[in-house]
Formats: C-alpha cells, structure tokens, sequence
C-alpha cells in the first residue's frame, strides 16, 4: 500500500508540471492580455507594466521563473490586476470561504442523498421510489443560477430571515443559501447513483438469502448492503468534494460570498494569469490528492482490490 | 496602550456629531443612523492613488485620500488640499498654496513634498502605472520621457518650493488643467509608508491616509469599511461613519438586497426604471453622467468593410438606427438620444445643431433608404456587415435591435459578433472589425476629454479616422482662452463624416434611499464623496 | 461529469460476460424489457415530443426567432404575455421577440449540442480507451497517464479558455465540451477491452493476421456497445447542463441564436419583474428533456443489463 502511495505521488510530479505546462501555453494563447483596456495603454506604459510582471521574458523563462518560486518559496506570484495583492493571499481568503459551505454542503448532499437513495432502492417501484427518483432529477436538473435567485427571493426579500448575501467571517446565516444551492444538484445524482447500486447489491445471493431468513430489512441494509453498495459512490465523491470545495462561480456571485469561484472565472475573463495558474494548480493538487484517497478508501472498504 | 488612545478619541469624534444632531452645514436634523452602504460592481484592484484605474476605486479613494481639488456637486471646483493657486502669465507654471491644517493619519502634516513624491511615482517606470499617461495628458514637463524611462523621475515638472507651496510647470498651457486634479492619481502619497511596507502599503493596519475616512476592514471582493478620520482637518462636518461598500457582481442580486433594506444604493437593471420609479418615487433616481455610447467604424485602410468607407453608406446606417427606441424600450432609465459624440452636459461645451437630430424616424429612414440605394445597395445587391460588442446584456439587447433596425428598414444583413471583454477589446485595437461597440467616458469635465479621441494621432482613435481640420481644430483649442467654438465645429466634422455612428448617453440610475442626502445632483462626472452625505430624520 | 465510471465498469463487465452469439438474444431480449419499462417509454414520449418541437416548432411559429416587434419592446411585462390571438404562444421575451419560435431554437440547439457534443465524446473515449487496453505495455501506461493529467485539470477552466481563444460558437463549444469530457469514458473502456482481448475469437483473428485496428473496430467496440449506449444516454443530459451554464457565462451561443440554457439564464434574470413565462417556457422544455433522457438512460441500463436472468 505504502509503495502505491509513494508511486502514485511520483507520478504526481510530472502531473502537476504537465498541468502548468499546459495552463500558461493557453493562457497566453488567448487573444488579450492583462492590461488590454479599452483606453488604450500608451507603448511606454505598456512597456513598464510588462517589465514589472516579467511578461517581457520568453514564455519557457517565465514558466521557468514560476515553477521556481513555488518551489523556493511557495510563492504564486503577484495578482496582475488585484495590484494590491498577491495569489497566495487571494487564494488563503477566498479558499477558506468556499472550503466551508463546499464542505458543509458536501456533507449534506452525501447525508441527503444517501438516505433517499437507500429508501428509493429499499421500496423499489413504490411511490416513494418514484418521489424520490422525480424530485432527485429534478433537482438535478434545476440550474443554480435558477436556484440561487430564488431562494434569495424567499428567505430574504419574502420572509426576512436571511441576509441576501455577504460572508461575515463565515457567520452561519450567511452559509445558509449557499450550502443549499451548492447541496441540491449533488445530493440529487448522489441519491442516483446509491439506488442504481443498492438495487444491484439487493439482488445478489447472500443479502437475497438474509431477507429471506426474516432479518428486519433495516439490519439487511445496515449490516450487509450498505458497504457494498457505497463502493461505486466513493468514486464519485472524490472529484465532487473537490469541486464543491473549490466552490462554484454562480454561488459567490448571487450571494457575494468571496470565495475562490469567483475568482477563478474572473482571472480567466481578467488574463490574470498569476491568479489563474495559482487557482487551477489549487485545484489539480486537491484533485490528485482525493483521488489518491479514493483508492486507498477502495482498499480498505474492499481488501479484493489490489492497488 | 497606544492603540486603546486611539481608539476612545476616535469613538469621541464619531459620537460628536450624531450629539449635535443637525447638519453643521444645513442645518437639516440628522437622523440616529449614520451609516451608509452601497454596492460596488466589482473587488477593488487597487487603493494605492497612484495605480487606480477604475471609476469604483476611485470612489473608495476619495474617501481615504484628498488631492488639491473635489468637485461639489455640481461638478465645480472646491479647494481641498489647496486652499488657492496662482497662474502664471504664459500659463505654464502653477503655484498652489496647501492648506497648513492637512494632515495625514499618522500625525505627519501633508506637505508639498508628498505631492511632489506622489507625482513622480506615478510616471516612474518601476511603478508602472496604467494611468502613468495622465500627467503627459495635463502637459507636465518631462512626464512622457519619465515614463519612457529617458529621463529620471527628478525632472518632473513639479516642485516643492517649501513645506506648503507646491510648483507645477507645464510643456504647454492648457485651459483645463486645474479640472485634472481631481483625479486620484495627482494625489498625494505617503512616502514614509510606501518605502515601509511597500506594495503592502494599502492593507488596513499598514495604510496611511488624509481624507475623511480611514480604512477599518478590506475583505477582497465582499466589502470594504472606512470609518471616520478623525484628524480630517474637516471632520467637525463630516457626518457620515461607517461607510461600506459591499461587492454584488449581480445588479438583480442587488436590486434585491437593496429592497430587503441590506443597501442605501445600488445601480437599476437596465429596463427597470420606469417600473420602480412609480413604485418608489422618491427612491429612484436619474442623472446624466459623462459617458457616450457608440459603434465606431473601421476606416483604415486595408481594413475592415469596404462598403463602409463610403460616407452615404455610413450615414445611412446612422439614420437608420432609431434611438428613441433604444433609450425608450431598451434602457428605459432618462438616457438621452445621441446624434453627436460629446455628451451635451459637458461643462462649457455648446451642442451643435445637428440636422438628422430634428427629424422623424420616418424621414430619417427615408433619407436612409435614398443614401444606401445610391451607394448601390438594394434588395438584390444587400449590405453585409458584422459587428463586435463585449458580453452584456444591455449590449446585447442593444446590438440585437439595431440588426432588426436595419433589417427592417435597410434590409442590410447585420451579423453581431459578441467576443468577452479582453478579446473585443484585442480586435479594436488590432483593427480587426467592421464596427465595434464602443464607450468612453470623461477622464475630467471638458470637451476635449471626448474629441481628442478622434484626432489621426489619437492612441485610442481605433477606427483610424483621419481629418487634418478636425486635427487643427483640436491642437489650436488647447492654447485658447475659451476652446468652445472649435468642440462645436469639431462635432459638426465628425457628424457629416460619420466615422462614429452615436447612440445614447449615459444616465446614472440609481436607487437611494429617501434619507440620503448629498450625492451630486448635476455632477456629470458622478464624483460622489463620502464626507459630504448625511441621513436627515424622517 | 456526474455520471459514475464504477457503476459503468460493473455493467459492462456483466455485458462483456456475454459471447457474441448469446449477445443476439440480450438485444431482442432488451428491446423486450425496454419496452414493458414504463418510466423509460415515458421518457421516449418526451423526447418524441421535444424532437418534434425543436423540428417543427420555428416553422408553425407564425414569427421568426430574432424578429422583433418594437412596440412590444421594452414592455413585456404588460404587453407580452402569452396570446394566441396574436400568435405569440409562448408569449414575447422583453425584447420583443416571440418565445414560441425562440424556444424552439433553443430546444434545437441545446439537444444538438447535448448529442453531438456526446457523439465526439464517446467516439474519442471508445477509440483511445480501445488502443490503450488493445496495445498495451508502456504505451497503455503513457496513455493512461495523459488521461489522469487530464482528469486534473479542472473541465470549466479549459472549456472557457477555449472558448476564449477561438471564440465563441458553437463549434468549438461541441468541440471542447466534446473533447473534455471522453477520459473517463476511456477509462471504461480500456478496462473492459482488457478482459476481451484475452478472448478466444481475438486470438484467434490475431493468429490469422489480422491487423490490430481491424481487429479492435470489427472484434472489440462492436462488444462494448452496450455500455457505449448506456453511457452516451446519461452524459447527454450532463452536456445540456454544462452549456447552459457556459450560456449563463456568457459565453454559449451567438445572439440572435439562443439555446434553452441562454433563455433560462434570461427568464431569471427578469423573473422578478412580471415576465415569468420567459423563465417557465424555456424551463419546461429544458426539464422534459432532461427526464426524457435519464428514463431512457435508466432504462436502456435495466433492459441491457443481464443480472437478472
């Protein structure tokens, strides 16, 4: 197990080289850069602002100079256009604030989903089965920036109860509507994808023969289907913690929360390189760790599995 | 210890005025409440004065930070940091007198010498500001060489003649100079900080100011809190603590929060103003504000449409746009028609009488339909033509009408092109479009701001317009006493030349609540400072 | 992509189990289940319907879709709602322009993009996964890796940078959502070519001569169609979602062309100010068929899916 580890972050390496390699070519094949603004910048002025961020070097030096710093100093570069930042300060404001109502949400969404699938799959072609499987797709199928406005509408325009948006440091009124928004669509193909594969463990033999012994279903499902039929949602959840964690641009938007998502989309739409690469090595570094985990979680739940 | 100070003197001078409970300067009763929140577009790039580049920003700025000038409220001068100046004979050297009393956060009197620094970071190359230009547009000696890295940023123009006598010379006169220098780049900056903590100079628990306001929280892209200055050599008549501007990206999402009582001010969707404005009378507002809207025209050579170097063809596209129905059923909030470039509010610019702009839409179709048959386009030889905007919804509902327009009554084949900001913009200035969206808006209150964009040696003249009178016209204004006369024949070439095809001005539409008093009524640059609003009882 | 690459690899590992001969029957006998499966008929119903519409909508519309009625401009609130006297069925989007016609572009577009945006997905995917687990040794190994690289990096980032870069249309949109979504579709198939290839019938045709390319386009893909179908019927309705929410960027198709995800982002928009029907039609139409195909996604599973027997 150790040795899969230690490969699997080997291999992590030349992953995570590829994907810079990759980001800062598209990043500055886009058309338009940083300081591309209507009013046009004189040659002169243009000419400072690219010696100050070094855009003046050949694009292998400044890939160059960028993998260095993060590696000597675990420096992401200066913000191009949030001047009075950098990226490690813009990333250590705005990741914790989609890190927690991703995170919130994620536990929600798993929590939800898994019971409705369970009970979908249990009473299988009952109306709650139907219920369940017809409210899952159709929240799933509900975009966000739909959902969003909506529940602004209600809790705080119609009844008063929440604030219509901010962060305040986290202060869970504020966490309310963006964990619900994030939560649905996920909680929905979680609820899915735990009935298709729970109806696949209820009929196999051994689970077939307790139900038929008399064992309360409940025991059934608690004691012999339950781990089985979690083996093909792990898969899932890994990349979908991710990409909750990191946030959604729709969310920060409706509800000002600050968070990474916005950033993210803003960078690109910005040519912020610096904020860019910073953002989405962010999330290729969670993506290779979870999926790692995933694997491990695979050989601890499911000893057959060799890594 | 030092910081308990600081604090019980600060909650003294916060209490002082809601004790009073009248405005000092009108006499008005205030209410209990005090504070003032307000939405902002986007998170702020910068609060350094001398790297702003953003009309929000300088919003934020003009809160911590005071130049030598404000405007009131109706766009006039108002001495802040100078309490006067004189000029010279030739008019290429100022002399400002700063106001003793003007200190800065820490204690330090603000004296000509942070002017001085302030000025000269901002043509220096190693700051590399994107407003770096302006000095070189006010004609300060050296600016443009400073900037160009020629000359070292010593030889600037501007001199502190002693602690509070502040000396500028010019290259060349201009009449508007003084009107600059409410721009938060000419402001001054606090040398002792910046060389401390450097880029980081702008945090809130390192930042040194001189305005009203000091920076009490900046969290990016949720909110930014000033709360009051109390060594502000005004503070006795500032009223206004806290002041937050909150970022929500989305103007429904705002509108929204505004109605549920989160917001004192937030900008109307475009559309919605009629609607709330007989639903909240006294909440929504609408004021002009110095920007024009407008589809330029590819005119170099080798570039763009053919078709479109022939001025009928222009012109006829011109006519055949009706505006009324843009600023009536599109934007809906008191925008004006536009048939010339330069916003008619503009102070000290006279309109010139446009002829199409007294006709019907129905003889301006007419004369539409005449001048694109004789340019030899009809129903079997039909008009194609594309044109670029950035990603917007009113752009978009914009560029969507005026394709039907044409459509319907040219028969011209528009396609529109909708490319994000940075790539639209990448093609303006490549010169790589037929027509483009395009919107300015003024650096400072003068004509001049709007025409000298059309001049050959213009910078941002993308569509490559070239008139050796207009050109004259504009070099000879900026050495007359009153230049009005020459922005009017200016607007007469570029209407019978058509290189621009004009659409609306802006209007600022905003909703605010009935108790705001002091935003700028007739301001057309929308300067707003936080020192001068106040809440009356109701 | 929200679809579960695991649960794939069970079902087609069931479906491989199957040799060719018996795998005659499972179609006749999925046709069979697949019919008697109501929820999946339902969901063929809908599809019909929406099909029909995409098709014929913009025809019996007596408006085109970018025609604009400037009197109605502006003032949809109280002007445009639904009239079939007027002929405006769905009733006019606040720029004045008929809905009926303009749903029913985006209808077609949105399915268009849905499916061929699937199609390329699922034809890189079968192909790539095919080769790496056919040829294997290093070159399976390298591929493999250029997938996990790819599964790094995050989706919406490359697909906005693309649209970026070569503009918006909606080609490239196909193309990107296309191309970035085949890995794990890859991933499936590479695991299952691996338990074909040690067939007898493949080493037969591999005695014989046969090339390796021939063998993998006569002998392997044709084994994994049942998955490849089941597969493409579920990432469908994944491609509409993730249009629309490029639409809501802003960065979907080209005004006066729209698609259900660009018309919803609009009708939410302007929900609050009277014109509800420009966010309920579109809607409609989006969810019917986002139903039609998960029935029919879930159906073609259950009816080819051999456990049972």
């Amino acid at each position: 197990m150790l040795v899969f580890i230690l490969k699997r972050l080997a291999v992590a390496v030349p992953t995570l080289l590829a994907l810079i390699v990759i980001s800062f070519l598209m990043m500055h094949a886009a058309p338009g850069g940083p300081f591309t603004q209507e009013k046009q910048l004189q040659a002169a002025v243009l000419a400072n602002l690219n010696a100050k961020y070094g855009l003046d070097q050949p694009i292998w030096v400044q890939m160059a100079r960028y993998v260095w710093g993060i590696v000597a100093h675990f420096d992401f570069g200066p913000s191009f256009v949030y001047k009075d930042r950098t990226v490690n300060e813009i990333i250590a404001q705005g990741f914790p604030v989609t890190l927690s109502y991703g995170a919130i949400a994620f536990v929600l969404a798993v929590g939800v989903g898994l019971v409705l699938g369970v009970f979908a799959a249990v009473f299988q072609n009952s109306w709650l089965d139907h219920l369940a499987v017809g409210v899952s797709i159709g929240a799933q199928v509900l975009p966000n920036f739909v959902m969003a406005p909506i529940l602004v509408l209600i809790f705080t325009l119609w009844l008063g109860w929440l604030p219509g948006g901010g962060w305040e440091g986290g202060d869970w009124k504020h966490q309310v509507m963006p964990v619900i928004a994030m939560a649905t669509a996920y909680m929905a193909s979680i609820a899915r994808i735990v009935r298709s594969s729970m109806l696949e463990v209820l009929t196999l033999n051994h689970i077939r023969t307790a139900r038929a012994k008399g064992l309360p279903t409940h025991k059934v499902i608690l004691r012999h289907a339950l781990k089985p039929a979690l083996i093909p949602v792990l898969s899932y959840l890994g990349p979908t913690f991710v990409s909750m964690i990191t946030g959604s641009v729709v969310i920060d938007m409706f509800f000002s929360t600050a968070g990474i998502g916005k950033f993210f989309v803003d960078a690109a739409l910005n040519r912020d390189y610096a904020l860019m690469m910073g953002v989405t090595l962010l999330v290729g570094v969670l993506t290779i760790v979870f999926n790692l985990l995933v694997d491990v979680l695979y050989a601890w739940i499911d000893p057959k599995i060799r890594l | 210890m030092k910081k308990h100070l600081l604090l019980s003197t600060l909650l003294v001078a916060v209490a002082l005025p809601v004790w009073a409970d009248t405005n000092p300067r009108t006499g008005e009763e205030l209410a209990d409440n005090q504070a003032y929140t307000y939405r902002m577009l986007d998170s702020v790039k910068s609060l350094d004065p001398q790297l702003i580049s953003s009309v929000e920003d300088s919003d934020v700025a003009r809160g911590l930070f005071e130049g030598l000038f404000n405007e009131d409220g109706d766009g006039n001068l108002v001495p802040a940091g100078a309490v006067s100046f004189t000029v010279s004979d030739d008019k290429l050297t100022y002399t400002f007198k700063l106001r003793p009393e003007s200190k800065w956060s820490d204690g330090t009197p603000v004296t000509a010498a942070d002017y001085v620094y302030g000025w000269q970071r901002l043509v220096d190359p190693a700051l590399a500001s994107e407003y770096a230009y302006y000095l070189e547009l006010a004609q300060v000696k050296n600016a443009a060489a400073i900037t160009a890295g020629t000359t070292p940023a010593s030889e600037l123009g501007v001199k502190a003649v002693d602690d509070l006598t502040l000396e500028v010379t010019l290259d060349n006169p201009i009449p508007y100079f003084t009107k600059m220098l409410t721009n938060t780049s000419t402001f001054p900056a606090p040398k002792a900080a910046i060389e401390k903590f450097g880029a980081d100079w702008t945090k809130p628990e390192n930042i040194v100011t001189n305005g009203a306001y000091l920076l009490k929280d900046f969290v990016d892209g949720e909110k930014y809190v000033e709360e009051k200055n109390p060594a502000y050599w005004d503070a006795a008549n500032v009223i206004m603590s806290p002041v937050t501007a909150l970022v929500i990206n989305d103007e429904d999402a705002a509108l929204t929060r505004y109605q549920a009582g989160e917001l004192d001010r937030t900008e109307v969707p475009a559309g919605q103003y009629p609607r709330l404005k007989e639903e909240f009378p006294a909440e929504a507002h609408s004021t002009p504000y110095a920007c024009a809207y407008d589809y330029i025209i590819n005119l170099a050579d080798g570039k763009g449409n053919e078709a479109l170097k022939d001025v009928r063809v222009r012109m006829a596209l011109s006519y055949a746009v009706d505006r009324d129905v843009i600023v009536n059923n599109i934007l809906q909030g008191g925008q004006t028609p536009a048939y010339s470039w330069t916003p008619p509010a503009i102070n000290g610019y006279v309109m010139p009488d446009i002829d199409y702009s007294h006709w019907t839409q129905a003889e301006r179709n007419d004369k539409a339909k005449a001048l694109l048959a004789e340019a030899g386009f009809g129903p079997d030889h039909p008009l194609q033509l594309t044109l670029n905007y950035n990603t917007s919804d009113a752009h978009k509902k914009i560029a969507v009408a005026i394709q039907q327009m044409w459509k319907q009554t040219l028969g011209v084949e528009l396609t529109p092109n909708n490319y994000e900001w940075k790539v639209h913009t990448d093609k303006l200035i490549a010169g790589d479009f037929d027509m483009a969206r395009y919107a300015w808006c003024a650096d400072y209150n003068e004509a001049s701001t709007f025409l000298d964009l059309y001049a050959s040696y213009s910078t941002n003249n993308d569509g490559k317009f070239a008139n050796a009178d207009y050109d004259k016209l504009l070099k000879d204004a900026k050495t007359m006493a009153d230049p009005s006369a020459n922005y009017t024949a200016a607007e007469q070439i570029l209407a019978a030349d058509m290189p621009v095809i004009p659409i609306y001005h802006y209007a600022k539409v905003d909703m605010v609540k009935p108790d705001l008093k002091g935003l700028p009524q007739h301001d057309v640059m929308q300067f707003w400072y936080a020192k001068d609003l106040y809440r009356v009882k109701q | 992509m929200a679809l579960s690459a695991i649960d794939m690899n069970a079902l087609a590992q069931r479906l491989a189990r199957l040799d060719e001969v018996k795998g005659r029957s499972l179609w006749a006998d999925a046709r069979l289940r697949f019919g008697r499966n109501k929820a999946a008929m339902a969901g063929v119903g809908l599809l019909v319907l929406c099909l029909a519409f995409a098709a014929f909508g913009q025809a019996i519309s007596p408006y085109s879709y970018d025609y604009i009625d400037f009197t109605i401009m502006g003032h949809a609130a109280e002007m445009g709602a639904p009239d079939w006297a007027k002929g405006y069925y769905f009733g006019v989007d606040d720029q004045g322009r008929d809905l009926f016609a303009r749903a029913a572009m985006g209808t077609r577009i949105s399915l268009y993009v849905g499916v061929v945006g699937t199609a390329i997905s699922v034809l890189v995917g079968t192909l790539y996964g095919a080769v790496a687990g056919y040829v294997g040794g290093w070159i399976d190994g390298l591929m493999m890796r250029l997938v996990d690289v790819l599964l790094a990096i995050p989706f919406m980032f490359v697909l906005i940078l693309l649209l970026v870069m070569f503009g918006k249309s909606l080609g490239v949109l196909l193309i990107g959502i296309g191309f970035l979504s085949w890995p794990s579709m890859a991933r499936i198939v590479r695991g299952q070519t691996l338990t074909l290839k040690s067939r007898e019938y493949i080493e037969a045709a591999q005695a014989t001569g046969v090339p390796a390319f021939r063998i993998i386009l006569r002998h392997i893909v044709p084994n994994l169609l049942g998955i490849v179908i089941v597969y493409a019927t579920l990432l469908v309705p994944d491609i509409i979602l993730t249009e629309s929410f490029i639409s809501f960027l802003g960065l979907g198709v080209q005004e006066p062309q729209t698609s259900l995800g660009a018309l919803i982002s609009e009708g939410a928009k302007t929900m609050r100010y009277g014109t509800l029907w420009q966010l309920g039609f579109p809607m409609l139409f989006f969810i019917m068929t986002m139903f039609a195909f998960y029935f029919i996604g879930d159906g073609l599973r259950d009816a080819l899916d051999p456990k049972d027997r």
